[in-house]
């Protein structure tokens, strides 16, 4: 039932758009415009990069929604997601801040066990996860919660496969820690 | 266990919608009026200057052909070969002589009357109608070899002898290479040679323009290089930190020049330009430095009037148009990691462009025979490059307008 809701509404927009309705524009960005201001939120530290990125997206998808071809429920929000990713990893050279922190010797490099992360509020993750050096956060990002392959990463991000998969356990593994810091200050 | 707590993020976070600004619609809405708006002027833009590029270029064939159809050489060569030894002196006799200096005196009936030897290239003009052989006097004269002579010659002023003593006369004269005899009729008036006669020429030249200049990409080019399934990958590096350096562009041609008036002469020819340039390009956690190379071959054609020329140098003034297509493209590409990895990689791309390249120029010219045929030449000038809409960044693009020099061989016909 749920799908369906989903499906009949990319269907609508679809059309909306596709008859070239001065509502189309309003629709997609009541469905979808948090979200894609999520995406843009997890990718960029600083907020007013996070609103230009989501202005610049929405511009995109709003021109070029005539290229885009429906190919089931949820392509969509695959098509709008990749766009949203990819504004975010332009903005993403703009950041000031360096790529990567140099912890040196202060944290250990593994974690055994993950903590659990059902009980932490969501925008507390995001927070945490925002916290994270640049080039883990973007590793982290595209792999763990978008999907991408290292492979497919790799080649985004202009790297070898086993940097992207380095990257990303490195960015697992400061991620795990500072999850259980943040549970061991709220126990205490 | 691991990707079992990475599956619990990801389904977290998918219900992650932090609440979008509350005006961000209305500046989508206003920014994408403004890019309408834009783009109807850029492509007004575009078509008056393709309008205005193919009107130059209509009159530029239409004046060619015009003055090829209209204009008509009014000189007559001397052939004379008078022989040494030829002692006939009636006048009659002149008939039997060799046809071509018959034929040089009959022609002397006409209106006007124009003669010219290879080298000096005098050319003297007679606006009244020359004496019938026979009924007034001919002068042979020992021709000079020096334009500058020639030019204040006064043969107006020789007195009148019997054709048969001018026929005795050059009888006696010891043999002349008959190039160096020209033919000056009794009343004519004053002459000086008023122009040279550019002969049929072969040229090839080199042209050095600009300067090596640094500049940031346009954000779409990478765009353009790629695959389109590697969308990503373009996309991600869009308006990242990237600077080019282009180099002085290379350019080797041949030419061939064709007279059609006295003034007025066509060129056509191919030419060869190399275009190479160095991307350094900052990613998210390398640095890329990209050489970039570009072969295109092109069919450059142009009008050349010359204003002065003397016995050795010709001044003149060229206009022309060229059209270039790229023949060979490749980027070569050196990788190295932010993070200190000692390790690199490259890659070569190869670039292709469908579009063509026009190009009009304008240009002034200083040619100097060294040694007969061969002259040197320099032609400093302006090239303005029409936008053909390519998604390739080149000099060319960079610089659409910019002065260069020609330098070249001239071999003359």
């Amino acid at each position: 039932m749920r799908s369906a809701s989903t499906q009949d509404k990319e269907k609508q927009i679809i059309e909306l758009f596709v008859r070239d309705e001065s509502s189309a524009m309003d629709k997609l960005y009541n469905e979808y415009a948090d979200k894609l201001f999520g995406v843009c939120r997890r990718y960029l530290t600083d907020y007013d990069s996070a609103q230009d990125a989501l202005q610049d997206c929405l511009i995109k998808i709003f021109t070029q929604f005539k290229s885009f071809e429906y190919r089931g429920q949820g392509s969509l929000w695959a098509w709008l997601n990749r766009i949203a990713i990819n504004e975010s990893l332009l903005f993403l050279r703009k950041e000031k801040t360096s790529a990567f922190i140099r912890t040196g010797n202060e944290l250990p490099d593994t974690c055994d066990d993950e903590p659990p992360v059902n009980d932490i509020p969501i925008e507390t993750i995001a927070e945490l996860i925002r916290n994270l050096p640049k080039g883990y956060r973007t590793v982290f990002n595209l792999f763990a919660l978008d999907g991408y392959s290292h492979k497919e990463i790799a080649q985004m991000l202009g790297i070898k496969e086993y940097t992207s998969a380095s990257q990303y356990f490195k960015a697992r593994n400061m991620l795990a820690r500072m999850i259980k810091q943040y549970r061991q200050k709220q126990q205490q | 266990m691991k990707e079992q707590w990475t599956k619990q993020l990801r389904e977290k976070m998918q219900d992650y919608c932090p609440k979008a600004p509350d005006d961000m619609l209305a500046n989508v809405k206003r920014e994408l009026k403004k890019q309408t708006v834009l783009k109807r002027a850029t492509i007004r833009r575009l078509t008056v200057l393709r309008a205005i590029a193919a009107t130059l270029f209509a009159a530029l064939a239409g004046a060619t052909i015009y003055i090829l159809k209209n204009t008509t050489p009014e000189i007559t060569k001397p052939t004379a070969n008078v022989p040494a030894n030829t002692t006939t002196n009636h006048p009659q006799t002149l008939a039997n002589q060799p046809e071509t200096l018959h034929e040089s005196f009959t022609k002397a009936s006409r209106t006007k009357k124009e003669l010219f030897q290879d080298d000096e290239q005098v050319i003297y003009k007679n606006h009244e109608t020359y004496c019938p052989i026979g009924n007034e006097s001919l002068q042979i004269e020992t021709p000079k070899t020096e334009i500058a002579q020639a030019e204040t010659s006064q043969i107006e002023n020789q007195s009148p002898q019997s054709p048969e003593a001018v026929l005795e006369k050059h009888a006696n004269t010891p043999t002349q290479n008959k190039k160096d005899r020209h033919l000056p009729v009794d009343n004519l008036p004053n002459i000086k040679a008023e122009q040279a006669y550019a002969p049929l020429s072969i040229d090839a030249y080199f042209t050095g323009a600009g300067t090596i200049n640094q500049s940031a990409l346009p954000p779409q080019y990478y765009a353009s290089i790629f695959e389109p399934e590697n969308e990503l990958i373009a996309k991600s590096l869009l308006k990242t930190s990237t600077t080019i350096q282009h180099d002085q562009p290379v350019k080797l041609g041949l030419s061939v020049g064709y007279p059609i008036s006295s003034h007025w002469t066509l060129h056509a020819g191919l030419s060869y330009t190399r275009l190479s340039a160095r991307i350094y390009r900052s990613t998210i956690l390398q640095t890329i430095t990209t050489k970039q190379h570009l072969d295109y071959i092109g069919l450059p054609i142009a009008l050349s009037y010359t204003l002065v020329s003397t016995r050795r140098a010709r001044v003149y003034l060229a206009a022309g148009t060229e059209l270039q297509k790229l023949v060979n493209g490749k980027t070569f590409s050196i990788s190295s990691e932010n993070d200190g990895d000692a390790n690199k990689a490259s890659e070569t791309t190869k670039l292709t462009e469908s579009q063509l390249q026009m190009s009009a120029n304008i240009s002034a010219g200083l040619s100097y025979i060294v040694i007969h045929p061969i002259a040197i030449y320099a032609e400093p000038g302006l090239s303005y490059y029409f936008n053909n809409d390519s998604p390739l960044q080149n000099y060319y693009k960079e610089r659409p307008l910019n002065f260069n020099i020609n330098f070249g061989v001239r071999i003359n016909l």
